[in-house]
């Protein structure tokens, strides 16, 4: 049928079936602001988009029904202020607030909300915070908290209104910080505090050695904000290529089974289709999709078709056809007869003799102690000191279990891949991933290519958290690439994301503990038995991390500090359930939530207050950590000293903004006037993560200098919305002595951006942070000669080493100066001339923790177990910041996915192993208008071992909510809740033990 | 698979439409269940958009919702009770209240329903164009019936009540809820109490005087209500707990 559409004030002529969304017709005709989300209800709201100045989802609006009806996308709202000669009108306001409050991370979902919140300001000119959250509570956002889209909300309407909006970067009111100071956490900084900030930037304890920087400790606006303001075709879907097929993949309907026969004959016979394959079709290679370094940590034990499947939602075959339709219907005619075997749901029935082995084909390799005979894909033994002896020597020994879920990572945009031949027969991945380099030396033998034949394209990502460390779905668009000869795309719908990606590794945990009568831990004894579903992705260092974090911070006081006694022991095993893999915070939270559960019990036992008790046992300032002695994901390791730990810093800030002491010990405070069934509720976990492998992860930075001045900045670190992007512009803008504005980051594709080993590991900041720092060194050399040069040629003579870069210009130290535009065409045009350009690369021996105090309350209903999260504060060490904005959003992003695994997310499967959480309705994450305040400070460290004194930020976050919220629950009315997430069930049944 | 679309200006036309036996057609007034899932069979949709079906009114103390009104609509009414708005909020997004109709809602809901919680309490009518006749939501749930008709609903229809109120137990503040409650106090001194958060749809576990026997039907209602969520222990115990939560508040309504 033909429609008639009128989109952005322009009538707009289109065929369009009677079936088609308003999306798909959209993003068709080139309107790529609206996303797919892959949701199957509407619930993500990605594809939002005005319908008669009202936010709709288009994915679940017919294009039929909105003829007659004025429709606006964000490509019509605003635009870039400068074209060039042509004058545009700029961006509107709202695309501008959020552009400064650092309200876009991922960037996916902020066309959506800039829409919601137009809709909003034009019939509500002063919305409450409360009205804002209602309006855009429509569009998930899994990046950013919602803290700062509100923000920008408000900012926006102040500005529409007339009113002056203050800076960013304003003066913080005095009397915002808690005059009690903790041990000032390092070994060599000094603070210069008090001084805070407006609503948008978070309390900053800055460093005197931050002070005097121009860019680096500023709240930067990030350098992809404008076109994703935009919605711009910056994603990996936003293109359309001549021909292009569209990929899906059958899905096992069972858990586990042989494939006794598969018969595609009819499914390749249906117009429309260009390629079925099975097993039968592709070469046998073994790999893991595991994103990481060379040599793969874990067992080898995946192939991108097998003649067995383990999971339901497991891989039978693939499919290209001209439409997703025609694909869709060729799946059905699949046919697949399995030999059904007996399944394996319970990870405490894994290892027991007799029970069904999930991977017996011939093929599979071993990492480190993997047996597939014993279905174990991983195992950890690591002692520290004497443990045993440690419990001798204890008054009590507490001992507990606890139990932690498999939740998702949730990212809005799906895995989606785009796979085509260039012209010179090299296969093209343009792909939405955390780990383009992995991904193309992984994938190269599974292909059939050599590494060089591969180029992998990241485009902008829309959120990964771990979820995109895999090389998941790659695979098939390259299968059936090399199959047709044509451009595939695949995309996951919402669905898939649940049955067929990767989660958390749901663990049983038991601890055991010993404590003097003082309060000194004697010793400390983890066992994890940690479930990696069917395959083996991440299963040792996943699973390693869980101890190596949580358990290295309690190390114990007097001479047990100096000689902690500490044991960690794992099983990995399988399941047949989907694959567990990387997950923000990578195993460390579930650590941290039997941990901080359990030393909350020995304090209370103990009649000690809980965090004199943490602060008693935590590492210190200049110890060893205490596992970099024992184990070092599979390798060998050596020995680090943690030089920076702001902890008792953290702890300090966090009660006072929490208000600790006027609430823990008031029992009044705890009533609440009119409800007798509501109790209120504190707690608190203090947590540690690391920043980067030691010895391995390896970031590397290209810089070179144009004509202007400016330079480009090519880095292999992916951005997946975390701003990395920004702080490492940020901090070769530094070396530089040029804005922000005068770097042009791109990052990342494998021909042209220098290797790095991807966005995990919390190492960005830290690892490709001071590769590009070292490689802006390189430029600023080559400056400062050239620039030497040219003022000596003008006058007295300077040497280089006293040249001052500034203000886009090197400085003499007579006051002469040269601007960096002139160096630039002197360098490329007139004189010697030479490229002036840096490559570095960056391999750190040390993994420095950052440290964090999470604070939670809660209201709990004491006679049906519902739990409402009122407040998180979480005070973090994380070195110097260099992006107070970006920072603070990944710490409140964090904190929310944080939130959902204190109450509210889980994967559930039933008895034959089919999961009940397929969607954003059942698997439920936070949204705008059900959001606890939340509020972060930082407590700045200088690292030494950084140019910029910068520790990690990313992932502390997901660490201490669970527990802090478990805390909580216990404070606030005895239940013991040691399984999360806390549902009103699990408190209700606690409640009734008391 | 959608086939066809149709529009049409007057209800007798839809009424034709929508009585084909092929394809077959159902009405659509947002469209939010159907649109964009590829479901096997071939359908045709009408779109009642323009028929006029988005009134509310009141009328002899009856509230009357045409069927194409918006959830959004209701939120946005000064005419709806606040608790009625309470668990539409708590029934979808704004961006599907601003799609989603009241008919459709109730049509597509489950036991997990707060709007179809709250329906019940208030024992909408649903009123059917082409059969004429009015039916019970809560007889409408019971048939089990949803897809088989080949007929349009006008309105929803319900006497306004004296006190209204609901009450949930649920992970976050906005999610499904695994247990709800929904009353509803008529001038008679009737009280009538729903439940829902489980099953196909929610159940009517109370209809009479207010008296101190609710907590206990309710429990009694829910006493089976065990599934992937939450136990039947658990859920009937909550349910008695809410029911008698919201009893109380229609008593200090009632004075």
């Amino acid at each position: 049928m033909q429609l008639q559409l009128m989109v952005n004030g322009k009538t707009q002529t289109w065929n369009a079936e009677p079936g088609t969304t308003l999306l798909a017709l959209l993003r068709e005709n080139g309107y790529f602001g609206a996303k797919f989300g892959g949701c199957s209800s509407g619930e993500c709201g990605a594809c939002t988009v005005l319908v008669d100045n009202v936010p709709v989802n288009s994915c679940k609006m017919l294009a039929a029904q909105a003829v007659g009806h004025d429709i606006r996308t964000i490509e019509g709202i605003g635009e870039h202020p400068e074209q060039g000669w042509k004058k545009t009108g700029g961006l509107h306001p709202i695309q501008q607030a959020f552009i400064e409050t650092g309200a876009i991370q991922c960037g996916y979902c902020t066309p959506a909300m800039v829409l919601a919140a137009k809709s909003l300001l034009e019939k509500n000119a002063s919305p409450s915070e409360s009205e804002v959250r209602e309006a855009l509570s429509g569009i998930l956002c899994r990046c950013t908290g919602y803290v700062k889209p509100v923000e920008a909300v408000m900012r926006a309407a102040a500005f529409l209104r007339g009113e002056v909006v203050p800076p960013i970067d304003g003066p913080i009111p005095a009397g915002e910080w808690s005059e009690e100071k903790g041990n000032e956490g390092s070994s060599n900084g000094s603070y210069v505090g008090p001084e805070t900030a407006t609503r948008v930037l978070p309390k900053i304890r800055t460093m005197a050695e931050t002070k005097t920087l121009n860019t680096v400790g500023k709240p930067e606006k990030k350098v992809d904000a404008i076109k994703l303001a935009q919605g711009k075709p910056a994603f990996t879907a936003d293109i359309e290529m001549r021909g292009m097929l569209v990929a899906k993949v059958l899905h096992s309907p069972v858990a586990h089974a042989n494939i006794k026969r598969i018969d595609v004959s009819k499914a390749r016979a249906l117009p429309g289709v260009a390629a079925v394959l099975t097993h039968e079709d592709l070469p046998r290679v073994v790999y893991s999709t595991a994103g990481q370094s060379d040599p793969i940590p874990g067992p080898l034990d995946t192939f991108s078709l097998d003649r067995k499947v383990r999971f339901v939602g497991d891989r039978v075959a693939f499919v290209a056809a001209e439409s997703e339709a025609i694909a869709e219907q060729a799946l059905k005619l699949i046919e697949v007869e399995y030999e059904e075997l007996p399944i394996l749901l319970d990870a405490r029935d894994s290892m027991k003799d007799g029970a069904p082995i999930l991977h017996d084909e011939p093929e599979f390799v071993n990492f480190d102690h993997s047996d597939a005979s014993k279905n174990l894909a991983a195992k950890i033994r690591i002692d520290i000191g004497d443990v045993e002896k440690g419990f001798a020597e204890a008054d009590r020994i507490f001992e507990a279990d606890y139990v932690v879920p498999k939740v998702q990572q949730a990212h809005i945009e799906p895995h989606v891949v785009v796979t085509y031949w260039d012209e010179d027969d090299r296969l093209v991945i343009r792909t939405s991933t955390q780990v383009p380099f992995h991904l193309r030396r992984v994938l190269a033998p599974v292909l059939g290519l050599p590494v060089k034949r591969i180029r992998v394209i990241k485009p902008r990502v829309g959120g990964g958290f771990g979820g995109k460390q895999e090389i998941l779905i790659e695979d098939v668009a390259a299968h059936l690439t090399i199959a047709t000869g044509r451009p595939v795309r695949f995309e996951y719908t919402r669905e898939e994301e649940f049955i067929a990606a990767r989660s958390r590794h749901p663990m049983r945990v038991h601890l055991k503990t010993g404590v003097k009568l003082d309060g000194t831990i004697t010793a400390n004894e983890m066992y994890a038995l940690s479930d990696t579903g069917a395959y083996g992705c991440h299963a040792l260092t996943v699973t390693g991390n869980t101890g190596h974090k949580s358990m290295a911070l309690y190390v114990g006081d007097g001479e047990y500090r100096k000689k902690p006694n500490i044991r960690f022991y794992a099983d990995v095993v399988y399941t047949n359930t989907p694959p567990a893999g990387a997950f923000r915070g990578y195993g460390v939270p579930q650590g941290y939530w039997p941990l901080e559960r359990h030393i909350e019990k020995i304090a209370r036992e103990l009649g000690m207050d809980s965090l004199e008790f943490r602060l008693k046992n935590a590492l210190r300032p200049g110890e060893l950590h205490p596992f970099s002695t024992a184990w070092s994901e599979g390798r060998e390791p050596v020995p680090e000293i943690v030089h920076t730990v702001g902890l008792e810093e953290c702890v300090q800030q966090g009660k006072a903004a929490i208000g600790w002491d006027q609430k823990y010990n008031n029992p009044d405070w705890h009533l609440v006037p009119g409800k007798p069934h509501l109790r209120k509720g504190i707690g608190v976990a203090t947590v540690m993560q690391g920043t980067a492998i030691p010895y391995l992860d390896m970031g590397g930075a290209s810089i070179k200098m144009n004509d202007d001045g400016s330079f480009n900045l090519l880095v292999g670190a992916t951005d997946l919305g975390t701003g990395s992007d920004t702080v490492l512009g940020q901090m070769v803008a530094e070396v530089l002595g040029v804005p922000l504005e005068d770097i042009i980051v791109y990052s990342s594709d494998t021909d042209f951006t220098p290797f790095d080993v991807g966005a995990y590991a919390s190492s960005t900041t830290y690892i490709s942070g001071a590769a590009a720092v070292k490689a802006a060194e390189k430029v600023a050399e080559r400056v400062r000669i050239r620039a030497a040069a040219m003022l000596s040629k003008q006058g007295k003579e300077v040497k280089p080493e006293e040249i001052h870069l500034a203000d886009r210009c090197a400085h003499a130290p007579d006051g002469r100066s040269v601007s960096m535009a002139e160096i630039a065409m002197n360098a490329l045009h007139h004189t010697d001339q030479e490229q002036i350009m840096g490559v570095a690369s960056f391999v750190s021996p040390v993994s420095p923790p950052p440290f964090a105090a999470q604070f939670a309350e809660v209201t709990v209903d004491i006679e049906t177990g519902q739990v409402v999260v009122d407040k998180l504060v979480m005070a973090v060490d994380s070195g110097v910041i260099v992006n107070p904005v970006t920072a603070s959003g990944q710490i409140e992003g964090g904190m929310t996915q944080a939130l959902g695994y204190a109450v509210c997310e889980e994967m559930v499967y039933d008895a034959n192993g089919r999961a009940r959480e397929k969607d954003f309705e059942n698997y439920h994450i936070f949204r705008f208008n059900e959001m606890p305040e939340l509020e972060t400070i930082f407590v700045e460290t200088y690292e030494p071992s950084h140019p910029f004194g910068i520790k990690a930020v990313a992932e502390i976050p997901m660490d201490g909510v669970a527990p802090a919220v478990g805390n909580a629950i216990l404070d606030a009315c005895g239940a013991q809740v040691d399984e999360n997430p806390a549902t009103p069930e699990r408190v209700w049944r606690a409640l009734k033990q008391r | 698979m959608i086939i066809e679309y149709h529009r049409p200006s007057t209800i007798d036309e839809a009424l034709k439409l929508i009585s084909r036996k092929k394809p077959r057609t159902l009405p659509i007034g947002g469209g939010t269940t159907i649109s964009g899932s590829a479901g096997d069979e071939a359908v045709a949709v009408v779109d009642i958009q323009d028929l006029g079906l988005d009134g509310i009114k009141i009328e002899g103390g009856c509230l009357s919702i045409g069927a194409a009104c918006k959830l959004q609509s209701l939120v946005d009414s000064e005419l709806i009770h606040p608790a009625v708005k309470e668990t539409v909020l708590k029934e979808t997004t704004t961006n599907l209240r601003n799609m989603a109709s009241l008919a459709g809602a109730l049509m597509s809901a489950d036991g997990r329903s707060p709007l179809a919680t709250m329906m019940l309490a208030l024992n909408a009518r649903l009123v059917w164009a082409a059969a004429k006749q009015v039916v019970n939501l809560s007889e409408w749930y019971k048939s089990n019936a949803k897809d088989a008709t080949q007929d349009l609903i006008l309105s929803i229809d319900f006497a306004l009540p004296i006190w209204c109120g609901y009450t949930f137990s649920a992970r976050t503040p906005g999610d499904r809820p695994i247990v709800c409650a929904a009353a509803a106090l008529m001038a008679d001194g009737t009280l009538r109490m729903s439940l829902g958060g489980y099953g196909a749809s929610p159940v009517i576990a109370y209809e009479g005087p207010v008296n101190g026997s609710v907590a206990g039907k309710a429990q009694e209602a829910y006493s089976q209500a065990g599934d992937e969520w939450a136990s039947a222990a658990y859920r009937s115990e909550t349910a008695a707990i809410l029911a008698a939560r919201l009893v109380s508040e229609a008593q200090q309504a009632n004075g």
